[in-house]
């Protein structure tokens, strides 16, 4: 779910090479839109396919009102050359991501999750004689990813899970985010896509407003922590299941390779790292490996890597 | 299933006598896509696709989907061929030549979901081969479009035989030729193979049909066929299967088809695959959006 102002201080975008590498682009030299999505590509890692072109051209007018700029071309200059670019592409990230915070919002990925990678993690750690699981959600905002992966554990703990221990750690850089976690408490846009059996599973009315229940708060731990502060990161080992979503995106190369690096030593081999709908790991790093699961992308554990740099 | 059984199946695919007739403009179009645009006669190709009334108007939905992207509504096929270009309504006509083929009753895979798969296939081929710098981008889309046509096969032959694989796949979520294989002693492949032959299909394409699950397999240059695999592989991860989800992982680099190309094209080496998929799923979406459209409105 990430959280834009989670980044906060260790926002750091290197623009200049993705600018040459997204303008040597030929076949989108003459629409600025599509020049402006290149770019976000190959700063942030996310990208625009054709059919949310639109989406952007909105969040991009959004930010064009705000700064007075009258033209896309202009605006993609404010995205490259202008000296405002680094922050100015942190705010059309905050627009891309905006309210991207709610509960069972990537069905798909969830599905996968459920389907596919628990049995995958339940398989391997029977192998190994363990009934232990531990899940991280690396950059949580105010918690309904990791709370939509606890009642999804929930559902399963009758079942395929009976009788394991499954742990679900959740961290974001931002306080206030991370307060709001801990009340379990969402209003209306959070609990959008919350079908009934869940909520009336597993949360109760509180004024116009829903809490979760003491079950499913109990199996999420939460913490503040800086993804680029290694002194907080001991806890962050043995874990089978990372999902960092949007939070990559407002890191420079070189910080997104360093928590890579914390993510490869943190993952089991065994382990999964998904990221948010349309990001990608491409030339950052070689740790990591894609995978294609249905309609989802996660990344894998590469075999012989450590500590690869990743070339393009 | 018995041995007696798949020889009951491969001798009606052979008897020919209970296969679809090929597509009336099919080779035609064909033939038209393997020339260069510039020494294709556009009124040939016009008539042609004009002259079938049910045919112009559903290329002419097509041409107006957001598939193809005709900036304004275009309302003849000539109109059509000034909007999109000759190659696109070449190609637009020789996917809606499929439209007719199925039989009325459904045996599990339905005409809008197997249409949907094809066109997908074709669309992704497309834009794969001119990703990755293979010649001839007009007959990866027709490799792609065609590659099942052995499921058609399977329909008309041996329907419940083929409604059983179909429900089979589904109920294990593994991919259909595996089912086929299992239950039917042959797969789509191995119809395709016949049928290809029955319509005369280029032999290049029928190469594809027949090895687009085993391009490991194919005799001569195996790229074409190893596109097809690639993108049906895509389409079916991405969720324009045969109207199920398999439960599978892929790491495509993994894939012998991909290596096989890796091989052949530097531009896979390495290649984008996390964009080309999201740049795909867009247009997968886009065909959901324009199957669902023409099959709604007829």
């Amino acid at each position: 779910m990430g959280s834009p102002a989670g980044a906060g201080g260790a926002v750091m975008i290197g623009a200049a090479e993705a600018v040459q590498k997204a303008s040597s682009c030929q076949n989108t030299k003459s629409d600025p839109l599509k020049q402006i999505r290149d770019l976000i590509y190959h700063v942030a890692g996310i990208f625009q396919a054709d059919n949310k072109l639109q989406l952007l051209e909105d969040r991009c007018r959004r930010r064009m009102k705000a700064l007075g700029v009258p033209t896309l071309r202009e605006y993609y200059d404010c995205l490259t050359v202008n000296s405002i670019r680094q922050a100015e592409m942190v705010s059309l990230l905050n627009e891309i991501t905006i309210g991207e915070t709610y509960f069972f919002r990537n069905l798909p990925q969830l599905e996968v999750i459920r389907k596919i990678v628990l049995p995958s993690i339940i398989e391997a750690k029977t192998r190994v004689g363990q009934n232990r699981i531990r899940i991280w959600s690396a950059g949580c905002s105010t918690g309904e990813e990791p709370f939509t992966l606890a009642m999804i554990l929930l559902e399963e703990s009758a079942g395929r899970l009976k009788g394991w221990v499954t742990e679900i750690m959740a961290s974001d850089l931002n306080e206030r985010s991370i307060s709001h976690a801990r009340t379990g408490i969402y209003g209306e846009y959070s609990t959008r896509n919350l079908d009934a059996h869940f909520r009336d599973k597993y949360f109760r009315a509180l004024g116009d407003k829903l809490q979760l229940n003491q079950e499913v708060q109990a199996k999420v731990i939460f913490s503040r922590i800086n993804l680029l502060d290694d002194s907080r990161m001991l806890f962050a080992q043995g874990i089978d299941l990372i999902l960092c979503c949007n939070v990559l995106i407002y890191f420079d190369v070189a910080s997104k390779q360093r928590v890579l690096q914390r993510f490869y030593r943190a993952l089991l081999p065994h382990g999964y790292l998904f990221l948010g709908h349309s990001e990608s790991l491409y030339g950052i790093s070689q740790d990591f490996r894609l995978v294609h699961l249905p309609s989802a992308t996660a990344y894998v554990k590469s075999e012989n890597a450590g500590n690869g740099r990743g070339e393009p | 299933m018995s041995i007696a059984t798949t020889n009951h199946i491969v001798d009606r695919l052979e008897s020919t006598r209970d296969l679809p007739t090929v597509p009336v403009v099919l080779l035609p179009l064909l033939r038209y896509m393997e020339k260069p645009l510039d020494q294709v006669d556009v009124h040939k190709v016009v008539s042609l696709i004009s002259q079938d009334k049910s045919l112009a108007a559903r290329c002419l939905q097509v041409a107006n989907s957001p598939l193809f992207g005709s900036a304004r509504e275009v309302e003849t096929i000539q109109a059509s061929v000034v909007a999109l270009g000759l190659d696109r309504i070449q190609q637009i006509a020789v996917s809606c030549s499929l439209l007719r083929l199925m039989p009325a009753t459904s045996f599990g895979v339905e005409p809008a979901v197997f249409w949907a798969h094809s066109m997908g296939c074709a669309l992704v081929c497309h834009e794969f081969a001119g990703r990755i710098g293979y010649p001839d981008v007009a007959k990866a889309y027709a490799a792609g479009l065609l590659h099942d046509i052995g499921i058609v096969a399977l329909l008309w032959v041996a329907p419940h035989e083929f409604r059983h694989c179909f429900e089979e796949a589904n109920r294990r979520r593994i991919p259909l030729h595996e089912a086929e294989q299992q239950i039917l002693g042959i797969t789509h492949c191995d119809s395709g193979r016949i049928i290809a032959r029955n319509w005369h299909l280029p032999e290049e394409l029928t190469r594809s049909i027949v090895g687009h699950h085993s391009p490991g397999t194919v005799q001569g240059d195996p790229a074409l066929t190893s596109i097809v695999c690639v993108s049906d592989l895509l389409c079916r991860l991405g969720g324009l299967g045969y109207g199920y989800a398999e439960e599978k992982q892929t790491d495509f680099t993994e894939e012998p088809a991909f290596a096989i190309l890796a091989a052949r094209y530097p531009a896979l080496r390495p290649f984008d695959l996390a964009r080309f998929t999201f740049e795909m799923e867009s247009i997968l979406d886009e065909v959901r959006v324009t199957v669902a459209h023409i099959y709604g409105a007829h």
